[in-house]
């Protein structure tokens, strides 16, 4: 998988300043992703939509917070993945997801990623996504969608990185599980 | 072959032209009115939400390690109470004398001013300390320089024997 690697050359600064052509180039860079993640955790087009606007919004207003440029992404996810939460609650709060493993785990097993690439299963894959529970879907979104680190995913997520560790892992294995299944 | 990544950005690239109703203009509008002082509202201070982060900043991350505190204290409020000590913070204070051993003393005392004649006891503080003996007149009797005159005639003496 490529490394995503254009934060190094993303106009933070620039943004900060408020210049158009550096939210511009911003926009370009995460409306894409961050509505990928929104939906799939939504599962609706227009609050989607909305969310990915307002948490865009949010970021501009309160960009002078952002200490370290380099972590704009992550945390202008996390501002989305706060949105979407709210936006859970406000439709579904009896059908908040629960985490079935949210314990400390050593260490990752090499997943289903390459072997997912090798089969381009595009749709099994999505299905599958589709299955699992929020906090794993998320934690695996934001594994397969930006490339975040642990430390990122805990922040964007909120959670301590044992629990994101063991998220990623049960993720990861269900998925491995679910395409075997359905390739059976 | 396609990454995960590819394959959910494409499965939502339809979504771009509307994404693209997102200005940028708009943005770099907020960006400037936020950076201005006179537009900014003073935050309002809310109690529950400072009290909420008090308690997960605080309590939340060593909510073992508090209750672990807890209970050990509680424990020795429990022994406390149960042994009935008290907290020995005043200064301990000088035994009292014990009254038989006073009687015994007083009536020693007594005897002791009987057998030398008296009913009480001479002081000390009335008898003089001598001075320098240059100071000290000599006895009756005895004139200036009869101690040299005494040296002289036991010389003579000796000289003769």
């Amino acid at each position: 998988m490529p490394v995503v690697t254009e934060e190094l050359q993303l106009p933070v600064r620039e943004a900060r300043a408020g210049e158009p052509a550096a939210w511009e180039a911003l926009l370009a860079r995460y409306r894409l992703p961050l509505y990928a993640y929104v939906y799939e955790l939504v599962h609706q087009e227009q609050p989607s939509l909305d969310i990915v606007q307002e948490s865009f919004i949010n970021a501009a207003r309160h960009i002078s917070t952002l200490q370290r440029d380099e972590k704009f992404g992550s945390w202008l996810f996390s501002i989305a993945h706060q949105k979407c939460l709210q936006h859970w609650r406000k439709q579904r709060p009896a059908e908040m997801p629960i985490d079935p493993a949210d314990e400390d785990f050593p260490d990752l097993e090499p997943g289903p990623q390459e072997l997912l690439i090798r089969r381009e299963q595009e749709d099994a894959l999505m299905k599958q996504l589709d299955q699992l529970a929020l906090p794993q879907r998320a934690v695996l979104l934001l594994h397969f969608i930006e490339e975040f680190s642990l430390e990122e995913i805990a922040r964007i997520t909120e959670t301590p990185i044992g629990t994101v560790k063991s998220r990623l892992h049960y993720a990861r294995k269900a998925l491995k599980k679910l395409l075997e299944e359905n390739e059976a | 072959m396609n990454t995960p990544r590819e394959i959910i950005l494409a499965r939502h690239q339809s979504a771009e032209a509307k994404l693209k109703g997102i200005c940028a203009e708009d943005l770099a509008a907020c960006v400037r009115s936020a950076a201005e002082p006179g537009l900014q509202r003073p935050p309002a201070f809310d109690l529950a939400a400072a009290a909420r982060r008090f308690w997960q900043d605080t309590f939340e991350p060593w909510r073992r390690a508090w209750i672990g505190i807890g209970a050990v204290w509680l424990g020795l409020l429990v022994f406390s109470l149960a042994t009935g000590e008290t907290p020995r913070t005043t200064a301990a204070k000088p035994p009292r004398p014990d009254p038989e051993a006073l009687a015994v003393l007083r009536e020693q005392r007594q005897l002791l001013a009987q057998l030398l004649g008296s009913s009480a006891l001479p002081l000390v503080s009335h008898l003089q300390t001598p001075g320098p003996r240059s100071a000290a007149e000599p006895p009756p009797g005895r004139e200036e320089g009869a101690g040299r005159l005494e040296t002289t005639l036991r010389a003579e003496t000796f000289a003769q024997a």
